[in-house]
């Protein structure tokens, strides 16, 4: 069964290449949102949450620290990957709980290892 | 009583061997002497003779016996009883009689004393003094008084002439009179010479005239002290200052005060006019009230206080001129200090604009090079194997990671003056130069570079992300600016000491066209010539910030072309 990964990204054409990306490598998108604001709004109303998230940090609204530390607290088991240009929060976001944090600008296998690496902790 | 009386007494009588002589010597002291004589030494008739006052003959013997024993009784007990030495003594001074004190004063017994030589008993001076004095008594036949001193004692004598050219001697031991004498001589000498020796004009004086003065007053007034005795004072006092003088002796006078201190001025025979502080008290001289007068000169003080004055004056012009520039001064500093507190808030204000708009243009930057990157990577995929597209897709992935270099140079720089060392992380300097070695592969994919570099242990250094930064600008310039075929980079780290610091030293060598010594010379600043680069700059900054240093050599001393080697000395973590 693949993993459920639901997207938050405030650049449209990042939201697009991550899809295209993990649809191709056999991941289940399932929603995405342009601010931190709407991540929260959308991951509460979500019957069943997916397994994992891809955080940017500086959105407009709500950063990712802050939807990150609403989401988890709707949902402690919930993965969370930060991907941003702001490694000045990497510490941050870690003490709240995130798996992994990826610095922008990275690369597909980059991406994609990152994501294997939660989905499949035993291989 | 008056008049000479003789009693002579037969041998062998109850008072045999005595008589008693006595007579009235002066009127003065009424001193009645008295002295018994031995028969031995007066060849007087067994029939007593009694000379009274009219010498009648008809007393009754018994009765004239009787008396005199009672008489004799009461002189002898008279003679010893008195502190005055008395003897009775023949014309060769032998001694007839002496009394107790004299007896004590020879150091001999009363009864043993008799018919010894009195001048036996003292020195010869002094014996020969006295028999002096004796003989002249007895030669002239009148009373002969004198003083001496003897072993310290000092003594009033006096030599009598009796009958028969015998004489009675009677010395008053006068010792303590006249050391009490001396004292009062040597004390009064001392107060003297301290008076008159004293630097205070010292005079005691009435509301008329001078009774004393001493020498210092006469210096001070310039006139001889017995000029002065008799002359009022008050004629001595500078006339401005004659009135108040008066007045503070009338309070003086009055009861007002007993001591009265003031400053004054008196007039010095020559004219000259000097100041003088007066201490007076009220005394009493010779049982009338007089006032004693202490005059100092107090000239030179007056001098100095208004010296001093005139100083102090002088002082409060100058603070008061230099209160007035620093015044000023004050004013112009306040003006510039609030000039450069709006400099530097403009300088903030523009500097925390310059970082927003860094920051932001880093960010949309970084967001654009990502999706950029990411639609590489999916081209990558879509042209299965495209040989032409896939160099072409790498020269863009390598502006891209120049183009996040550039980033981090950037954002590195503009952070780098803020960054304090407690914010620095320890980071193993092996894997910084691992890290960097693989993004200069990516960036430069397609170029022949080979790194030399074998990592060995872990080499501890703070400022994780600095100084990546600063190592990737080193390996950097040695891959972009080689310009041979073959780029090859020598790596390595030692440890080392650099003044007295423990430094690892990371130490590049490249093959590429080296510095001159110009470049050397100018490596490290921008002057705002962006031709130059931020790189060597920065590096530069980096390592300051670290505490260590970097420096750029030639690979083969003195042949820059040979290749550059560039060192940076990072202080180790603890």
């Amino acid at each position: 069964m693949s993993k459920k990964i639901f997207i938050v990204e405030d650049e449209a054409d990042i939201v697009e290449f991550y899809i295209e990306v993990l649809e191709m490598y056999g991941f289940d998108v399932v929603g995405s949102a342009r601010n931190g604001a709407q991540a929260v709004v959308k991951f509460a109303a979500m019957s069943e949450h997916p397994d994992i998230i891809i955080m940017d940090h500086r959105m407009p609204i709500m950063t990712g620290i802050e939807a990150t530390t609403k989401i988890l607290e709707i949902d402690p088991d919930v993965k969370i990957i930060f991907a941003s240009a702001d490694d000045s929060i990497e510490k941050q976001a870690r003490q709240l709980g995130v798996v992994s944090f990826e610095k922008k600008p990275f690369d597909l296998d980059r991406l994609i290892a990152a994501v294997r690496e939660i989905s499949f902790p035993d291989n | 009583m008056s008049g000479s009386f003789d009693y002579c007494f037969p041998e062998g009588s109850i008072i045999a061997g005595y008589a008693l002589y006595f007579r009235i010597i002066t009127f003065q002291y009424m001193f009645i002497e008295c002295c018994p004589v031995k028969s031995r030494s007066f060849s007087y008739p067994a029939k007593v003779l009694i000379m009274t006052g009219d010498n009648s003959g008809n007393i009754d013997q018994k009765m004239r016996i009787s008396y005199l024993e009672s008489m004799f009784e009461k002189m002898e007990l008279l003679l010893n009883s008195t502190d005055v030495l008395i003897a009775f003594l023949d014309s060769e001074g032998h001694i007839i009689f002496a009394n107790k004190s004299m007896a004590e004063s020879l150091g001999a017994d009363i009864h043993n004393c008799e018919d010894t030589v009195i001048w036996d008993f003292m020195d010869a001076e002094t014996g020969n003094r006295r028999k002096k004095y004796f003989r002249e008594c007895l030669e002239k036949n009148k009373l002969v008084n004198f003083e001496d001193e003897r072993n310290g004692r000092y003594f009033i004598n006096s030599f009598a002439p009796v009958s028969n050219n015998n004489a009675i001697v009677m010395v008053r031991n006068i010792t303590p009179r006249r050391r009490a004498e001396i004292a009062l001589r040597e004390s009064e000498e001392k107060y003297r010479s301290l008076v008159e020796n004293a630097n205070d004009g010292i005079c005691i004086f009435t509301e008329e005239a001078v009774l004393y003065a001493n020498r210092r007053f006469s210096d001070l007034v310039g006139f001889q002290a017995d000029g002065i005795i008799g002359t009022s004072l008050s004629l001595y006092i500078a006339p401005s200052e004659r009135d108040c003088f008066i007045r503070n002796i009338a309070s003086l006078a009055h009861g007002e005060k007993t001591q009265f201190v003031f400053d004054s001025m008196i007039n010095h025979r020559d004219g000259i006019r000097i100041n003088i502080e007066f201490n007076i008290s009220v005394i009493t001289y010779n049982g009338h009230r007089a006032y004693l007068a202490f005059m100092r000169d107090i000239t030179n003080r007056v001098n100095s206080a208004a010296e001093l004055r005139r100083h102090r004056d002088h002082l409060g012009e100058l603070v008061y001129e230099r209160t007035l520039e620093l015044t000023l001064t004050n004013k112009e500093l306040r003006h510039e200090i609030a000039e450069r507190k709006l400099a530097q808030e403009s300088l903030q204000s523009a500097k925390s604009e310059a970082e927003f708009y860094i920051d932001l243009m880093s960010h949309d930057l970084t967001n654009f090079n990502h999706a950029l990157l990411g639609n590489i990577d999916l081209l990558d995929h879509a042209i299965n194997g495209d040989d032409k597209v896939r160099r072409l897709l790498n020269s863009c992935r390598r502006q891209i990671a120049r183009s996040k270099l550039l980033i981090h140079k950037v954002r590195t720089f503009s952070k780098i003056k803020d960054i304090a060392a407690a914010d620095l992380m320890e980071i193993d300097l092996n894997v910084c130069i691992t890290d960097s070695i693989n993004l200069m592969k990516k960036m430069y994919p397609g170029n022949d570079v080979q790194f030399v570099f074998e990592p060995e242990g872990k080499k501890n250094i703070l400022g994780a992300d600095i100084l990546s930064a600063a190592v990737n600008i080193v390996l950097e310039n040695a891959v972009a600016h080689a310009g041979a075929q073959i780029v090859n980079v020598e790596i390595s780290v030692m440890e080392n000491n650099v003044d007295g610091l423990d430094v690892w030293t990371l130490c590049v060598a490249d093959n590429g066209p080296g510095f001159s010594d110009e470049q050397k010379k100018n490596a490290f600043t921008t002057d705002g010539n962006t031709l130059r680069g931020l790189g060597l700059p920065l590096a530069n900054e980096i390592m300051k910030t670290l505490g260590g240093r970097i420096k750029i050599e030639d690979r083969t001393p003195g042949v820059p072309q040979h290749g550059a080697l560039v060192t940076l000395s990072i202080p180790k973590a603890r």
